[in-house]
């Protein structure tokens, strides 16, 4: 085997990732992650929810290995939303890098002035790795630096961390969620998600009867039980709420 | 439910069980394109379907929603004979408390990568439940890399144990997955469930065979 060329062996990846999983803190996946970094010649990282087109980025953030002046300048300038990376992620289950992301494709001129700001922090490439959640929800764990020099072997390697990675920071963050959250909001049950996920997509309640298989009342009642749980007023509120509280997305 | 289907119960799933057959060549070898185990008859049948598999499916009105397959590793099972070279020579832990999670299949109209995904989640549950009830240590699965993150959101121990690897241009882990008694308590609390999803369906024929 030629292994030798690859900048982290397959044993070196099982052993960072038995490492990621014995984090407690935002701090030691931090510090990890900066040495995997290191290691493999990337010079920033970043995990990060995606949020939906008329949501702001910040909220989502999970953990920022990039350049402090450039984190302020993509969350105020609410790049997330014009940035042709992210519009990658959104469409593909695949990592890729930043290059196949840009290429033979005709970039608005916002997306163009993201990418050509990116280099003036040292991130000319980069290699990307979308996540997809069981609810539907959207992430991205990406890596920037100046030279490009990841073997197809060493792509897979950081694949892998990425996935455990943004599965440890979600455990952190679900924790600390669930410590100041409306107590009863936990409490919705699949169906009422459902129902809530229906309306948040300008279904009215006929529509999500039929979609769903249920009565009218049914749906009615659900969302009724769901805006008592939430502590609502309404439908928009109730899918309001739902989103701000990672209930829907 | 989840029906759980068995050597000691399969005689009462006759016509469910050519459903699953029929499923199985659908969602894989029509809608995935894995040619190799194309059957002129349409039905997806292999040598491991046999008295030790187990198999897990859900169904709406007789039609499959979702299915899937367990094997046990102390006989020949898929890692062992299709796909060894998954493995570039590592070995890995068999036996008869640790089994193989094959063939996971969820009807799109039921469940996919963009919606709300409760056919997966369920199957991802029941499995969990069968594995704690039946004494499996782990599965050992090969699939793709999402599904490292799906089973880890809803609760299971998930440890990769090759190099990401291609099939066919679909990109393949083999990774050994754990359920505890956490896992179900995460599960039922997403699902909103009270009792155990599994159906074990029973005769006076099924208990003359485990006798």
């Amino acid at each position: 085997m030629d292994d030798q060329k690859h900048k982290i062996q397959l044993a070196d990846s099982f052993d960072v990732i038995a490492n990621i999983k014995r984090t407690q803190s935002e701090e030691e996946l931090h510090n990890i992650l900066l040495k995997v970094c290191q290691r493999i010649g990337m010079t920033s990282f970043g995990i990060s929810g995606i949020p939906l087109p008329n949501e702001n980025v910040e909220p989502f953030f999970l953990l920022s290995g990039w350049d402090e002046e450039w984190f302020e300048r993509y969350t105020s300038g609410n790049y997330v939303h014009s940035d042709p990376i992210i519009h990658k992620c959104v469409s593909s289950i695949e990592p890729f890098t930043w290059e196949k992301a840009v290429t033979n494709r005709r970039l608005g001129a916002k997306a163009q002035r993201i990418m050509n700001e990116a280099q003036e922090f040292r991130m000319f490439y980069g290699f990307s790795v979308p996540i997809h959640s069981i609810h539907g929800h959207q992430a991205i764990v990406t890596f920037g630096s100046e030279h490009y020099e990841l073997s197809e072997h060493d792509e897979s390697s950081l694949h892998m961390i990425a996935i455990y990675a943004h599965a440890q920071l979600r455990k952190m963050k679900q924790t600390m969620l669930k410590e100041n959250f409306p107590r009863e909001a936990t409490r919705v049950t699949p169906r009422e998600r459902e129902c809530i996920l229906w309306a948040s997509d300008g279904k009215t309640n006929d529509d999500i009867a039929e979609l769903m298989s249920i009565s009218r009342r049914m749906v009615e009642e659900h969302l009724a039980r769901a805006g008592d749980k939430m502590m609502t007023c309404g439908k928009a509120h109730l899918v309001a709420e739902s989103i701000r509280h990672g209930i829907i997305r | 439910m989840i029906d759980v289907i068995s050597n000691l119960n399969q005689h009462l799933y006759h016509s469910e069980m050519e459903a699953l057959y029929r499923f199985r060549h659908w969602y894989f070898v029509d809608r995935l394109g894995w040619e190799d185990i194309r059957q002129e008859n349409g039905r997806e049948v292999d040598q491991y379907d046999n008295e030790n598999a187990i198999h897990l499916a859900r169904f709406d009105h007789g039609r499959p929603v979702s299915y899937t397959r367990l094997i046990p590793t102390d006989r020949p099972h898929l890692l062992s004979e299709v796909y060894p070279h998954l493995m570039d020579g590592r070995t890995y832990d068999t036996g008869p408390d640790i089994w193989e999670w094959t063939r996971f299949s969820v009807d799109p109209e039921y469940g996919n990568l963009s919606r709300f995904n409760e056919a997966t989640q369920t199957m991802f549950h029941a499995v969990a439940e069968y594995a704690v009830f039946a004494g499996i240590k782990h599965l050992i699965v090969e699939t793709h890399p999402l599904y490292m993150s799906w089973l880890m959101e809803m609760g299971w121990d998930v440890k990769p144990i090759s190099d990401i690897k291609r099939i066919e241009g679909t990109k393949v882990v083999v990774f050994e997955a754990t359920p505890t008694e956490g896992t179900i308590a995460v599960g039922s609390e997403m699902l909103d469930l009270s009792r155990s999803m599994l159906m074990f369906r029973e005769d006076a024929k099924t208990f003359q065979k485990a006798s």
